[in-house]
């Protein structure tokens, strides 16, 4: 069965279940709401959806951004200055496994309701992904390629242009299946903490007032969102090794 | 279509004028540790002599090449290409090294890996990637990438990106010993005809003696643990390079030494004395 058929099987059976789950659970429409009146909520209020998605979407890109521009420039400075990474080996180590909800509260006291914890919350949910990849794929080279660089006398700038970074981009790409849309997850949980805007916040205050129906309306853009997210990066991945799928003709 | 490969003045035996020594080995030993993998080796290759080094597995053939080449440092002796150091002769882009594994980067096309090669070395007398391609019979495969060709075309491929900025030295470590047998040997006689039209020096390191013998003009038989030279052999037959154009043109474009010459009792004789070398070798490293 084609992929893309699965997907449509998918999608048509998400609302089939929904109707089900409701027949079967008995619960009232303000504990599950029907599809309809998500859909509702999605129209009626989609002013201020959109706005909080927005400043949703805007810490997720922020945040992503800082976090591949580090885990870059770090994974790089790994690959010239061993020792480095020797040392910063256990920092990674302790960083990586703090609870990060628990840095986030942290922060939050410290800074506040601003941007600024949310982003840092996305930046150390999605950095290690990224420099454990580009890391990793930068010393993938084939030592046989390295040898034919040495014997032509390469510059350190052409190995790295022309066979370093080709060979390590199909590790970042694979990164980003995973981090990308961690980033739009980090920023829903800082928010979820404390915050007056984004989609977390709107997810603690629908709770409060017992808008399922709101819930999910919110838990739908959500992952919308993150799929989404996932799938942009799947297509840029399919357009840049398009030639590993090709056929011979 | 014949490429302006350099002109093969190159006929029959080296002298030994000293003019012409292209690489020289002078008590040459390297050790890895506790291992000597090279001891006390000396050996002369002439200017555009084809030369095989062959032995039993440990015997540090690969080990020679790669001091050849540079990548490696002899722990003592000295190793001279075209009278300077290797690293020199890389430098000025007289070496072109291809290795069993081809060195080929799997995003780029057959065209791309070996343009490659130029876009470091620059273009002053290179070879043009396409003509070579189409030269090497891979014409329709230039835009092929990697994945989608055969281990003998990958091979050819490597060879393309290895002499395209043309070389005086050409170091070959064993290029078809991944290929299967009838592989290997067309792709042997297939190297046979490229050579005949230059007056490249050329080491090369294999395991078959068939391969060695019709291809080389001297063969170097070494043993193991220590690895040193245990013979050297030069082979009695009719020289595969040609020595004007118009002989190639009445050679049909084959190589002088062909299949049919894999049958001749001359060669079984040759191939017979290399092996009977190579048995004393292997005698000796045990």
């Amino acid at each position: 069965m084609s992929e893309r058929l699965s997907y449509l099987i998918m999608l048509v059976s998400i609302p089939i279940l929904w109707v089900l789950a409701i027949r079967i659970s008995g619960f009232p429409s303000f504990l599950l709401p029907p599809p309809e009146m998500v859909a509702d909520v999605l129209w009626s209020e989609r002013a201020s959806l959109l706005s909080h998605t927005w400043t949703t979407v805007v810490e997720a890109l922020t945040g992503y951004a800082i976090a591949n521009a580090i885990a870059i420039a770090l994974a790089v400075s790994f690959l010239y200055l061993p020792w480095l990474e020797a040392l910063a080996i256990p920092w990674t180590v302790i960083i990586k496994n703090i609870p990060f909800v628990t840095i986030a509260s942290i922060l939050i006291i410290i800074l506040g309701d601003t941007p600024l914890p949310k982003i840092i919350i996305v930046v150390l949910i999605t950095f290690f992904p990224i420099l454990a990849n580009v890391t990793k794929g930068l010393k993938s080279v084939d030592s046989v390629l390295l040898d034919r660089m040495k014997t032509l006398d390469s510059s350190q700038w052409d190995i790295f242009v022309k066979v370093r970074w080709p060979s390590a981009l199909p590790y970042y790409i694979a990164a980003h299946e995973i981090a990308f849309t961690g980033s739009i997850i980090g920023a829903v949980v800082a928010e979820w903490l404390f915050a007056r805007q984004g989609l977390g916040f709107l997810i603690v205050q629908s709770m409060k007032q017992y808008r399922a129906d709101r819930l999910w309306a919110v838990t739908l853009l959500a992952s919308a969102l993150a799929v989404g997210a996932y799938m942009l990066v799947k297509i840029i991945e399919r357009y840049l090794f398009r030639w590993q799928v090709q056929d011979l003709t | 279509m014949w490429l302006p490969l350099v002109v093969a003045p190159i006929g029959g035996n080296a002298e030994t004028d000293s003019s012409l020594l292209a690489i020289e080995f002078t008590r040459v030993s390297k050790r890895f540790g506790h291992v000597a993998a090279l001891q006390d080796v000396s050996l002369s290759v002439q200017e555009g002599e084809f030369l095989s080094l062959i032995g039993p597995s440990g015997c540090g053939k690969t080990t020679m090449l790669r001091i050849a080449a540079g990548l490696e440092l002899p722990t003592a002796g000295e190793v001279l290409v075209d009278g300077d150091t290797p690293q020199n002769a890389c430098r000025l882009h007289r070496i072109g090294v291809a290795f069993q594994r081809p060195a080929l980067l799997a995003s780029r096309t057959a065209l791309g890996n070996v343009r490659m090669t130029l876009e470091i070395t620059g273009r002053a007398d290179a070879l043009s990637p396409d003509d070579l391609l189409t030269d090497f019979g891979l014409g329709e495969f230039q835009h092929h990438y990697p994945h989608q060709l055969s281990g003998g075309m990958r091979q050819r491929v490597n060879i393309a990106a290895a002499l395209v900025h043309n070389p005086p030295i050409l170091l070959l470590d064993e290029p078809f010993g991944a290929l299967d047998e009838l592989t290997r040997e067309s792709m042997s006689e297939w190297l046979g005809g490229v050579l005949s039209r230059s007056a490249k020096t050329v080491i090369f390191v294999t395991h078959s003696v068939e391969e060695a013998t019709i291809l080389s003009d001297r063969v170097a038989v070494l043993s193991a643990r220590p690895g040193r030279i245990s013979e050297i052999i030069d082979i009695e037959l009719p020289g595969f390079r040609v020595e004007r154009a118009d002989d190639v043109e009445l050679l049909g474009g084959s190589p002088v030494r062909s299949r049919a010459i894999r049958t001749d009792e001359n060669f079984l004789r040759e191939v017979a004395r290399v092996r009977s070398s190579l048995y004393r070798a292997v005698e000796l490293s045990n």
